[in-house]
């Protein structure tokens, strides 16, 4: 056994992986995909610090959710594909939760982050919870990939050719499954250049690659046998896995590991596993030993092979939730790290194998001593353990698809994806897949309320598939759905169409032209803009109080004319500049030009707040003659100039139609032929 | 980041009484603030409201608009960088800088030779920085007017100038101080534009003039005439002062010494002390306190004892078993008694409306059984009432009514004694305050 590494080298935090490095530049997008899953810790956290959020729910309220806005609507995408029996939570419909259901379990643990100059891969053992992100030992790799980066650009395709295997899992003809692909489009399109290829890096000291398990397909004894990069097999194997087959099985992964060793000569497997010293073992008679791990471990295929144990040192009673294999000869080593815990399902062996995703580091201690010692440093430090003095317990495995107790949303129940109309009225439509279905009852999240059941279905002439209104302010994010007489619930994500079937928040909506002009003339970010001005609202009455009180406040000058012409104009100066800039995703376009505070936002409270029709017309020209200036050029990784350009022209379009029909009548012509002008030069 | 990692432990950073899985900080909260208005449990040291001060005074020539090239950091967090980081840097003996929010990250930085700047920093920098812990206290007491500096943080910043003989840096004289303020106001100005700190060369300036444990004595004096006065403008008024000059009498100090010699100082024991010579309307409050107090305590312990049982077996469990618990029994016998006087107590301060639309569950006496029930439910919804979305229990709870704990909960729970106060009103932060004021007599250790 070669891992007794100790030290802090080679630990970092889970949640660190999600900030963006410098110059990552714009967010674009994340997908995802876990096994158990925590909703609020993945929007709280995960996606805060992608997105790099500064408020938190906590303290921050309004401010919070129009920061969380501002930043997701941007997205081109944010989705995770959840193991279908812990795909619940409630959250913001900003991103997308799918369900993935197959014989095994989807057990990967992969994370693509996306900025505009860098991609992300990350994987690795840890499930997109609490505990997995905070308290549990995990291993896991991240894999930066950007211009000139040294990284295996064949991981990233390989990993986003394995996103869309995983997706397939799940239902794929929705708007959520479109923007999954999209995004996997667009990192295969614009980042297939962005790292080494096999060729650029034949002497690297440390080489990585992806190992992926999935049902039908090469089992992960094969692939790491394929990896192994001497002519005979290794002589050592250390495995750290928190689960193992059951005791009753024949445990068929320690035959493979055995087999995967060289066939001659001395050859050692070390199992690393949870466990401790029992207290008082001596005077009690007890085993000094009690190991998370099967008894079968133990078997051996010939005399010269020995087994070894050892006790994980698990300091602050942290769970061991990290799986690895590490196999080295005299010169080599690869270790494999990832979601494969050393079952058959982990492995991909026999029936009901998982989706599992892992990393490959292969070493040469040739090359880099000190880089292959940094790599095996990461291999969790252990205590050795005498075999005969261990009682077996090994621990309930709750990562194997038959020992789950929550339910999963039978195939029956496809996609529930929520709209708004163009008069802002929401609706959802369910999908229901053919075949028989036991009778079931929607209920509306937290309550008992049923809002849809197997009955109205029934009734319905056209049982695929049902649009209902959905007259409540906010969209839902699932419904509990009750199956038969069963206890538990299950749980039915909702999807968006698309962004923009979104309200805003409520602090966003219908904001006053005043507000649109300190929010578009602000160089600080919206949300902190927003928050004074909500402030400044809640203390309006003692406001009020002081404003008696001190002379300076007691005169208005904010409407007199000059003011309200010299803010307007600034505002409509630094509102071009925002939309000029170019833009990461089409999304980000779309916000500035039509989200609650952008530019088509700003034209309907001109027109809400004006004073005349003449004035309304006016200040609309002025801000179509504005937009029309907009020097947008091209930038690489952004929204296309030609594209983005159309898409200011469409919004001047529609500004056109917001002129009131009988628009100037009674005012002066010169002011009804100056602003259609304007409207003509613009549009041409 | 080419090689693996193994995952390091990282427990969450909160805000004060974002973890209150009962519901029970918010009113405690309010009583808090009305005692000691602006204050917080996470204050140590007032030598923050001078560097505040400064940071007000210094920030005063940006515009109000302007935010670094990183699109978010004001002027005052540039400033704030360069104050951590300069501490962090130049302060030998590293004792004195415990209490220095962002220190850590400052070491971080410093040994990977990279300047401090937003992606360094806290994560929640407005809330978790000095500034954002001690705002409400500077803002309460007038070192921070309008966005502005206060009469209070000039009469602070003045008394620091003189103790610091930087005269100059205050106003528009001249002196010493003026060649300081015009260099920090250029390294901001040269922060903003980087988005990070730009200049390292300040030797031991900030150490020498900022560091937390050293206010000067005519700064100490301004500091402490601030905390004890207050700003007239202020919305409520509270007992800072009152408490403040208690405390730090003779015989405050040795109540108040004498429970920190015990394993966990009670601060009911010193509000017991304290009520005796304690004015009407404090009077008034502390006796809110104590019957709200008694109230949580019963709460908080019988859910103590709930999950620790949940630890202890870690089955499904039903209420049956958990209403055979001491803590539930003792709760479901007299919180029904207690809620009564909670209201009494808490109908002068204008807090019943808010108190019996969040507990009315317990105004009624139920058996043990149906108690532990309605806890548990109230926990739940506590729960799922938390902003933004909701959070889950801290148990599973299944539809025969059974209740296992959920493993990111499995730790130790602990029963206190009925006496003891669930929450915390202030009177580490006000000691720790006098003690770095010197305003205390006799062997005190650090706060």
């Amino acid at each position: 056994m070669a891992k007794r590494k100790a030290g802090r080298e080679g630990f970092g935090k889970l949640l660190d992986a999600w900030v963006p490095p410098k110059e990552a530049g714009e967010p674009i997008g994340v997908v995802a995909t876990s096994f158990t899953f925590d909703a609020a810790f993945f929007e709280e956290e995960c996606l805060a610090s992608f997105l790099g959020l500064e408020t938190n729910p906590t303290d921050d309220g309004p401010a919070y959710l129009i920061e969380r806005e501002d930043k997701l609507a941007r997205l081109q995408c944010a989705s995770v594909l959840v193991d279908a029996h812990h795909c619940r939570g409630t959250r913001s419909l900003r991103w997308d939760l799918l369900p993935a259901r197959l014989p095994g379990i989807q057990h990967a643990k992969v994370c693509l982050l996306v900025w505009s100059n860098q991609v992300r891969v990350m994987i690795g053992s840890a499930n997109l919870t609490e505990d997995g992100y905070r308290r549990n030992l995990e291993v896991f790799g991240v894999l930066d990939f950007h211009v000139g980066s040294k990284t295996p650009v064949e991981c990233l395709l390989q990993t986003t050719n394995f996103l869309r295997r995983a997706l397939s899992y799940s239902v794929t003809d929705t708007p959520a499954a479109t923007r999954w692909y999209t995004l996997l489009d667009r990192v295969e399109e614009d980042c297939s250049s962005w790292g080494t290829t096999a060729a650029d890096r034949k002497r690297a000291p440390v080489q990585v690659e992806t190992l992926f398990v999935e049902p039908a397909g090469e089992s992960g004894f094969d692939q790491l046998k394929r990896i192994w990069p001497a002519g005979v097999g290794p002589k050592t194997a250390d495995i750290v896995s928190p689960f193992f087959d059951p005791p009753e099985s024949k445990n068929a992964p320690v035959d493979e590991i055995w087999r995967l060793l060289r066939q001659r000569g001395e050859v050692v497997v070390g199992y690393h596993v949870a466990g401790e010293e029992c207290s008082g073992w001596e005077e009690l008679g007890h085993h000094r030993w009690s190991l998370q791990a099967p008894k079968s471990l133990c078997r051996t295929p010939r005399s010269s092979a020995t087994v070894e144990f050892a006790k994980v040192s698990l300091s602050d009673a942290r769970p061991l939730h990290a799986k690895g294999i590490w196999l080295q000869d005299d010169r080599y080593a690869i270790y494999q790290i990832g979601s494969s815990n050393f079952t058959s399902a982990g492995m991909g062996i026999g029936k009901g194998s998982n989706l599992e995703a892992n990393l490959v580091y292969v070493l040469d201690s040739k090359r880099d001593e000190s880089l292959f010692k940094a790599v095996e440093a990461t291999f969790p430090e252990s205590e050795s353990v005498d075999p005969e003095d261990v009682s077996w317990q090994p621990a309930a495995n709750d990562e194997d698809a038959e020992s789950l107790s929550p339910i999963a949303l039978p195939a029956f129940f496809g996609d529930a994806v929520f709209t708004l109309d163009d008069h802002g009225d929401g609706a959802i439509t369910l999908h229901f897949a053919g075949g028989k279905c036991e009778p079931f009852e929607l209920l509306i999240d937290g309550t008992d309320k049923v809002w849809f059941d197997s009955s109205r279905l029934k009734a319905d002439e056209s049982p695929s598939k049902q649009t209902l209104p959905w007259t409540k302010t906010r969209p839902p994010s699932g419904f509990d759905v009750r199956l038969g007489n069963r206890d538990s619930l299950a749980w039915w994500p909702v999807n968006v169409e698309s962004s923009d079937s979104l309200p805003p928040p409520d602090e966003l909506k219908n904001l006053p032209l005043d507000v649109l002009l300190n929010l578009l003339g602000s160089s600080r970010p919206l949300h902190r803009v927003m928050a004074d001005y909500l402030a400044r609202q809640k203390k309006s009455v003692h406001d009020e109080t002081t404003t008696a009180i001190d002379p300076h406040k007691r005169v208005d000058t904010s409407h007199f004319l000059l003011q309200r012409t010299r803010r307007l104009s600034w505002a409509l100066a630094k509102m071009r500049l925002r939309v000029e800039r170019p833009a990461a995703t089409i999304e980000t376009l779309n916000w500035r030009l039509h989200g609650p505070v952008g530019v088509f936002a700003l034209a309907e409270a001109i027109v809400r707040e004006a004073r005349t029709p003449a004035e309304s017309a006016f200040l609309l020209a002025e801000l179509s003659l504005e937009l029309s200036r907009a020097n947008v050029v091209s930038t690489t990784g952004c929204v296309d100039v030609a594209i983005h350009r159309n898409e200011i022209l469409k919004l001047n379009d529609k500004l056109r139609t917001l002129l009131k029909s009988d628009g100037v009548e009674g005012e002066p012509g010169n002011l009804q032929s100056y602003v259609e002008s304007v409207f003509d030069e613009v549009m041409q | 980041m080419f090689t693996p990692m193994l995952s390091e432990a990282d427990p969450a950073e909160s805000a004060e009484g974002s973890i209150d899985p009962l519901g029970i900080y918010p009113i405690a909260d309010a009583l808090a603030s009305r005692m000691v208005p602006g204050v917080r449990e996470r204050q140590q040291h007032p030598r923050f409201l001078t560097v505040i001060a400064a940071s007000l005074w210094l920030c005063s020539t940006f515009d109000d608009d302007v935010v670094a090239d990183d699109g978010v950091s004001e002027p005052w967090q540039v400033f704030e960088w360069y104050v951590v980081e300069g501490l962090a840097r130049a302060t030998n003996d590293k004792s004195l800088l415990r209490g220095l929010p962002g220190r850590d990250k400052a070491d971080k930085l410093r040994a990977e030779g990279v300047p401090m700047s937003a992606r360094g920093y806290l994560k929640g920098p407005r809330t978790f920085g000095f500034h954002g812990i001690y705002r409400a206290l500077a803002r309460e007491i007038g070192v921070e007017q309008a966005g502005r500096l206060g009469d209070a943080g000039f009469s602070i910043l003045s008394a620091w100038e003189k103790d610091q003989n930087l005269e100059g840096f205050l106003g528009s004289g001249d002196g010493p101080g003026r060649r300081h303020r015009e260099r920090l106001r250029h390294a901001i100005a040269d922060g903003l534009i980087a988005g990070a700190t730009a200049r390292k060369s300040w030797g031991q300036f900030f150490v020498d003039h900022f560091g937390i444990y050293d206010a000067g004595p005519r700064e100490a004096e301004a500091i402490r005439a601030a905390i004890v006065a207050g700003d007239e403008s202020a919305w409520v008024d509270g007992h800072r002062g009152e408490i403040f000059a208690a405390l730090t009498s003779e015989s405050g100090q040795a109540v108040w010494m004498m429970q920190r010699e015990t394993d966990r100082p009670s601060e009911r024991c010193f509000h017991e002390w304290l009520i005796g010579g304690a004015s009407e309307p404090l009077r008034e409050l502390l006796q809110a306190i104590a019957s709200y107090e008694k109230f949580a305590r019963y709460l908080q312990n019988a859910l103590d004892a709930c999950l620790a049982f949940m630890v202890q077996h870690r089955v499904r469990l039903k209420s049956t078993e958990l209403a055979d618990l001491d803590a539930v029994k003792d709760a479901a016998a007299n919180v029904a008694h207690v809620y009564p006087n909670v209201i009494d107590a808490l109908a002068p301060l204008g807090l019943v409306d808010r108190f019996t639309r969040s507990f009315e569950e317990f105004a009624e006496t139920v058996s043990p059984v149906g108690w532990a029930e309605q806890l548990l439910a109230f926990h739940t919804k506590v729960q799922s009432d938390k902003p933004p979305h909701g959070k889950a229990p801290w148990f599973d709870r299944f539809d025969d009514g059974s209740y296992l704990i959920r493993p990111g909960y499995i730790r130790e729970y602990e029963v206190r004694p009925v006496s003891e106060y669930v929450h915390a009103y202030r009177t580490n932060s006000l000691w720790s305050f006098a003690d770095d004021l010197k305003l205390l007599s006799g062997e005190v250790t650090d706060g």
